[in-house]
């Protein structure tokens, strides 16, 4: 053991001790990105230490050599006992066949698709809204939109959607009754999956699983489950904090945002620069096959890699003003949905999302106000997740 | 001008098909293809799906030779 660890001090070593908890860090992270980007070699002693890469071309690089920077040991930047779900924790070649079964139902023409639906679910939830009365935005809309999306494209009966979004939200926020929540969760998830196998196939991502082959053999329970836990845990916090995170900001910015009201035009670059801005999927872990090293980092075989998405979306060597939100940004090679063969298999459903929040708030709402900044809170972990808004918003006339 | 998409670097991101529906397209799962080759009159359109894909998949080359 001894010299593995001494393998894992870089040299020279760049220390930054940062805490993917702290609300200040949560509140205000760009500091912490910008020490992280400027400082080569950087490592973090936490959860048994790793380095970790911030800048964009280095994190772009991390992600395409898939191979050398493996996902098989585990992707949780944190040391917890998660199960290794699939496919985020396989490797190519094996990958592959696991995404062939997601892939052809997740295109942007079956997202294009189901449109209507996901439109009717927005506008049914900001017609509900109480005009002038502090709310929770998470609660009423950013959150629970996505979540009820995300529960019915999966195929989850609707009378079981306050159940599981309990435990998720639990399981989320690693808190401590996530050691009752996640067998409660899981034994569902097992259940669902075995009944389902039962019962006609449906337009479902459930469905998808349960017919599924993997070199001619159907894919076993096991894998089904642990695919369907994923596509359950994915995109919630993600998805949710993006539209979130663009509320906040309409908050902050009251002229950007009656411009963005008034030019139709916008909506668009303004879709893709807010997934930019906010890039929810903050973190997550790789680890390294071979001795090795990268944006002037010695990396040893086996040390824990975290490539941070959310830092190398605000490289300045990448984006100008990269700090701010840019409405007109064209064009913008975000990597808020991960590149190389891990690229975010929701990342299709996930920007009809935004682009159908953004739509039909600007189209209701004529002001957004935040109530007290203090009061914001951020749940920490992989994900830089929103997890309470209190605002007050003016519908239009 | 001269389009392509090298297919083991393209992840199915759908900038270019979303940036330039004219000149490109998916595939079932999701994967860029070149609907239009050569795109005389619509290089910006090419350029900036070129500038937006995050694998660097696309390439434009000059086919005047």
């Amino acid at each position: 053991m001894s010299e593995a660890q001494s393998a894992q001090q870089p040299e020279p070593a760049s220390i930054v001790d940062f805490d993917l908890y702290d609300p200040e860090f949560l509140a205000h992270p760009e500091p912490v990105w910008e020490t992280l980007r400027t400082s080569p070699g950087a490592w973090c002693p936490r959860y048994g230490g790793f380095h970790i890469l911030s800048r964009y071309e280095d994190v772009r690089t991390a992600l395409t050599e898939s191979l050398l920077f493996s996902s098989a040991d585990g992707v949780n930047v944190i040391d917890m006992p998660v199960p290794k779900l699939i496919p985020v924790t396989k490797d190519l070649p094996e990958h592959r066949d696991y995404r062939k079964i997601l892939n052809p139902r997740m295109t942007r023409s079956v997202a294009e698709a189901a449109k209507p639906e996901i439109r009717s679910v927005a506008v049914e939830l900001l017609d509900a809204l109480p005009d002038g009365e502090e709310i929770d935005m998470v609660e009423a809309f950013t959150g629970k939109f996505p979540k009820t999306i995300a529960m019915r494209i999966i195929g989850y009966p609707e009378a079981d959607l306050d159940q599981l979004s309990e435990w998720v939200e639990i399981l989320l926020a690693e808190e401590k009754d996530a050691t009752v929540a996640g067998p409660a969760f899981l034994q569902y998830v097992q259940d669902f999956v075995a009944r389902r196998r039962r019962e006609p196939l449906r337009d479902d991502l459930v469905s998808a699983l349960v017919s599924a082959s993997i070199q001619g053999k159907p894919l076993t329970d096991e894998d089904a489950v642990s695919m369907t836990i994923l596509l359950t845990t994915g995109g919630l916090h993600t998805t949710s904090s993006c539209i979130g995170g663009m509320y906040l900001w309409f908050a902050d910015h009251p002229s950007e945002y009656s411009r963005l009201r008034e030019s139709p035009k916008l909506l668009a670059t303004a879709v893709e620069e807010f997934i930019r801005y906010t890039s929810p999927a903050g973190v997550l872990a790789r680890r390294a096959t071979e001795n090795t090293s990268l944006g002037g980092c010695a990396i040893a075989v086996g040390d824990k890699v975290v490539v941070n998405f959310a830092g190398a979306n605000r490289d300045p060597e990448a984006f100008e003003k990269a700090d701010e939100v840019m409405l007109e940004r064209s064009p913008n090679r975000h990597i808020a949905f991960g590149a190389g063969p891990h690229r975010c298999v929701g990342s299709h459903y996930a920007r009809a999302m935004v682009q159908i929040a953004l739509e039909e708030t600007v189209r209701r709402i004529a002001k957004i106000s935040v109530i007290d900044r203090s009061k914001v809170r951020w749940a920490g972990g992989e994900a830089r997740a929103l997890e309470y808004l209190p605002m007050v918003i003016n519908k239009a006339l | 001008m001269h389009i392509t998409i090298d297919s083991q670097k393209c992840m199915g991101h759908g900038r270019c098909y979303s940036l330039a529906g004219d000149l490109f397209g998916e595939d079932g799962e999701g994967f860029g293809v070149v609907k239009t080759a050569s795109p005389a009159g619509a290089e910006d359109k090419a350029s900036l799906a070129v500038r937006s894909c995050p694998e660097h998949a696309i390439t434009l080359s000059d086919d005047a030779r």
